[in-house]
């Protein structure tokens, strides 16, 4: 930004902060005949306004301020000019978030004189203060890195920002949702008085994560550090996928990127049995008898840590018919593009991820002292193999189907949408409940539910269910990828002829 | 030195530009001449190794495309067709960006900038915004870009689009000069007499398909099976045509308006001298005698069919 604007714009956010700071003021503290106790309390509370509002500020600020970046270059023709430089795309990426970056530190700054009054009065301590601005960097870094990602994919500045808030919002809930579930050890809910470093994750529940720290075996960790950690691996994710946007061609960004997803998905499987297997019944009241069986984490982990897969998968599978060759069908399993991107190493991409995601799960229960699975949890694991061969077999059809790699992953996001919750949407409308579910109500139960793909999910005790539902679903994907070679054999006689 | 060697590009069952092969040294100004989609711009992006070729390869000074891209952005200047500048930004501080960029040492930016807006004439405008030029100066201002880091090779896409005429003779100027500063430079350009007045060598392009490259003479020898001459008189033409007809050597002559007749030969220029000689011999009052020259738009008409991929 340059000349008067900026000048404007900060103004006119002290103002607005000063505005805000002198009403809570008149209205709670300035108030005469106030105890001293009240008073405190009252700063305590000024002190946590404050706080929220800059964490919703810091939600829309830095999104905003970044969701344009790359698509603006792109737009004005500019990338191609600096892409024709011997830049690497993660030097342009970080510069550019530094760049974006500086400026959601600038808020926070500008803060500062605000915030500083409560300090002054007594409500809060610098080390409250400092903290809390910290956590809220943490999430701006978050929030910036992910707008970046989404300025890489889109080719309209205002949809790059219509997405970013998207994604912000996705992520303020999701955090939100896992914050609130550590909230009940701070009150002395669960099995320690420790909340996982979950809480930090959330810019609304920074107050509550401020003080906070997890126990890590005996050693009692910040759950700053802990965020700050988690901060760094989803950044390096999210930019990543955005150099990958950037340089397609780049087989080591490509590669580096795959390698991340790899690790990424064994530490989450090795991390979910950790974290919730000693504290989780405490927490929800259960009794100890239906505490988990630490075994069925083997398998239901596993088959959660690619639930994410299932959501990125409209990413994964599909490839275009336009733009480089890249995208173009290169084979159809093939172990030697495994990393490379192409469609050739799709599907032995996917199943290596769902393999490292049971891995994890595996060796994390392991650690925690859980037993090791029996024999026949074995054929239930043809479930997410299946799982992975029908969505690659439904993106390889649809990118044949489709001109567009847009259009591909369009309706492939939409077909695994009407997968995903058309079962139980009919089921709900017609108030119906899954036949294995026993109920007191008079809700009639219904085997329809077993045509839901992820009923072995919740059926957990039926493995032989998900064995049957991995056979018929390799089956189904490998006709789809059949139907798709066809599709593709015609299409490329037709331009021939034309041609 | 740059050797492309047989690079090709395919989307699919469509193949964009079909092995294009063709070797320049320093100081060669190389015209890419083509109808739109023709591949010319994508053969330029693939030198500047901003596309992958599905197969071939492009050798600049021992740097491969696909093995060391990262030396041989360092030693081209791409000019791509669009300007792509940034706004609010003064010209000095565009090129300062670009010099950065390439890696240019900062102590010796200043320097570098004043001679590459001095080549460009551009130095007056070192504290305008960029946003204020003119085209004809944006265009330059682009050029200067390319220029900052002193690349071996320039790719220049349709420099001189949109350009009044003016501005188009004093970057065609520039580009002859970089060509005797010992630069390569590709120029692509649907202007055909421009490209001939300065390039020393260029390549036609269609579908994909490097129909001939080489010197521009040496393409218009090729292609050229017959001089064509125009003799002017004050006799009947259809005469003249028809006493034409029967020397040797002669292939054709036909009267082309009322007082000229315009002849297809096939001699040099000995048997020409001989042509007016028997011409004027038979009495024939000759007042003006002339070779029509082909072109390299009558070159690249006669071997285009305008086909697109």
């Amino acid at each position: 930004m340059r000349g008067s604007k900026p000048f404007w714009i900060f103004t006119a956010y002290v103002l607005c902060l000063c505005f805000i700071g002198v009403w809570t003021y008149w209205t709670s503290i300035g108030r005469e005949g106030l105890s001293l106790s009240s008073a405190q309390s009252e700063l305590t509370g000024f002190f946590n306004s404050l706080i929220i509002m800059l964490g919703a500020a810091i939600c829309v600020i830095s999104p905003a301020l970044t969701a344009t970046a790359i698509v603006a270059e792109r737009q004005r023709l500019s990338l191609d000019l600096v892409l024709s430089a011997p830049v690497e795309p993660k030097y342009l990426l970080v510069g550019k978030m530094i760049s974006s970056y500086r400026y959601t530190w600038m808020l926070l700054i500008l803060a500062l004189p605000i915030v500083a009054m409560s300090v002054v009065l007594g409500g809060a301590t610098w080390k409250d203060v400092f903290s809390c601005f910290l956590l809220l960097s943490f999430h701006a870094m978050i929030f910036t890195s992910m707008a970046l990602l989404i300025s890489t994919f889109v080719n309209k500045p205002a949809a790059a920002v219509i997405y970013s808030f998207i994604g912000v919002a996705i992520y303020v809930v999701a955090s939100s949702m896992l914050a609130a579930t550590a909230l009940p050890f701070s009150f002395g809910g669960g099995a320690s008085t420790h909340p996982p470093f979950t809480i930090a994750l959330s810019p609304f529940f920074v107050l509550q994560a401020v003080n906070s720290s997890m126990l890590i075996g005996s050693v009692e960790v910040p759950n700053w550090l802990l965020a700050g950690v988690f901060t760094l691996l989803l950044c390096r994710l999210f930019l990543l996928g955005a150099a990958v946007n950037l340089a397609p061609l780049d087989k080591r960004i490509s590669a580096n990127l795959r390698l991340t997803g790899l690790l990424y998905t064994f530490g989450l499987g090795a991390l979910i049995p950790y974290s919730i297997h000693p504290a989780m019944p405490a927490v929800v009241g259960a009794s100890p008898e239906l505490a988990p069986d630490p075994s069925l984490y083997v398998l239901n982990i596993g088959l959660g840590s690619i639930c994410w897969l299932f959501l990125g998968s409209w990413m994964l599978f599909t490839y275009g018919r336009t733009g480089s060759r890249r995208f173009w069908p290169n084979g159809h399993f093939s172990l030697r593009h495994t990393l490379d991107g192409t469609p050739a190493g799709q599907l032995p991409y996917a199943l290596l991820l769902v393999g490292s995601g049971l891995l994890g799960a595996y060796l994390g229960n392991r650690w925690v002292g859980g037993d090791a699975p029996s024999d026949s949890y074995a054929p239930g694991l043809l479930w997410p193999v299946g799982f992975v061969v029908l969505a690659w077999g439904l993106g390889h059809l649809l990118s044949a189907a489709c001109r567009e790699m847009k259009s591909a992953r369009a309706f492939h996001f939409c077909a695994e949408m009407v997968i995903f919750f058309g079962i139980p949407l009919l089921m709900s409308v017609a108030r119906t409940a899954p036949s294995w579910v026993k109920t007191d109500s008079d809700m009639p139960t219904s085997g329809l539910w077993y045509l839901w793909p992820f009923a072995p999910l919740i059926d957990r005790g039926q493995f032989w269910l998900a064995w049957a539902y991995g056979v018929v679903m390799i089956c189904i994907g490998l006709w789809f990828k059949l139907w798709a070679v066809n599709l593709e054999g015609r299409r490329a006689r037709e331009l021939s002829y034309a041609g | 030195m740059l050797e492309v060697k047989s690079l090709r590009k395919e989307y699919g069952p469509l193949t964009a530009v079909k092995g294009v092969s063709f070797s320049l040294n320093p100081g060669d100004i190389f015209g890419f001449i083509g109808s739109n989609g023709a591949g010319k711009t994508t053969t330029i992006k693939m030198i500047a190794t901003l596309l992958e070729p599905t197969s071939g390869t492009a050798v600049l000074n021992g740097a491969d495309i696909l093995g060391d891209p990262m030396e041989v952005r360092r030693q081209i200047g791409y000019m791509p067709d669009f300007f792509g500048l940034y706004d609010e930004v003064r010209v000095w501080e565009y090129l300062d960006f670009f010099a950065a960029l390439y890696r240019v040492p900062s102590v010796d930016r200043p320097g570098i900038i004043d001679n590459v807006l001095e080549l460009t004439d551009l130095t007056v405008k070192k504290g305008a915004f960029v946003q204020s030029l003119s085209r004809g100066m944006q265009q330059r201002l682009c050029l200067a870009r390319c220029l900052v880091h002193d690349p071996a090779l320039l790719l220049l896409d349709e420099p001189a689009s949109g350009l009044d005429p003016r501005a188009r003779a004093e970057l065609k100027e520039l580009i002859a000069e970089l060509g005797r500063m010992g630069k390569i430079v590709i120029v692509s350009s649907h202007i055909l007499p421009e490209l001939a007045d300065f390039c020393n060598s260029v390549g036609i392009i269609e579908r994909g398909e490097l129909l001939a490259c080489g010197p521009v003479e040496d393409i218009i020898q090729s292609l050229q099976t017959a001089r064509c001459l125009m003799l002017k008189s004050l006799s009947d033409p259809v005469e003249l045509a028809a006493f034409i007809e029967r020397l040797p050597l002669v292939q054709s002559a036909r009267s082309h308006d009322a007082t000229s007749v315009a002849v297809e030969f096939l001699g040099g220029l000995e048997e020409q001298a001989d042509l007016l000689d028997a011409v004027i011999r038979q009495g024939y009052r000759v007042v003006g005698y002339s070779e029509e020259l082909v072109d390299l738009e009558d070159v690249f008409l006669r071997l285009t069919t305008g086909a697109v991929n």
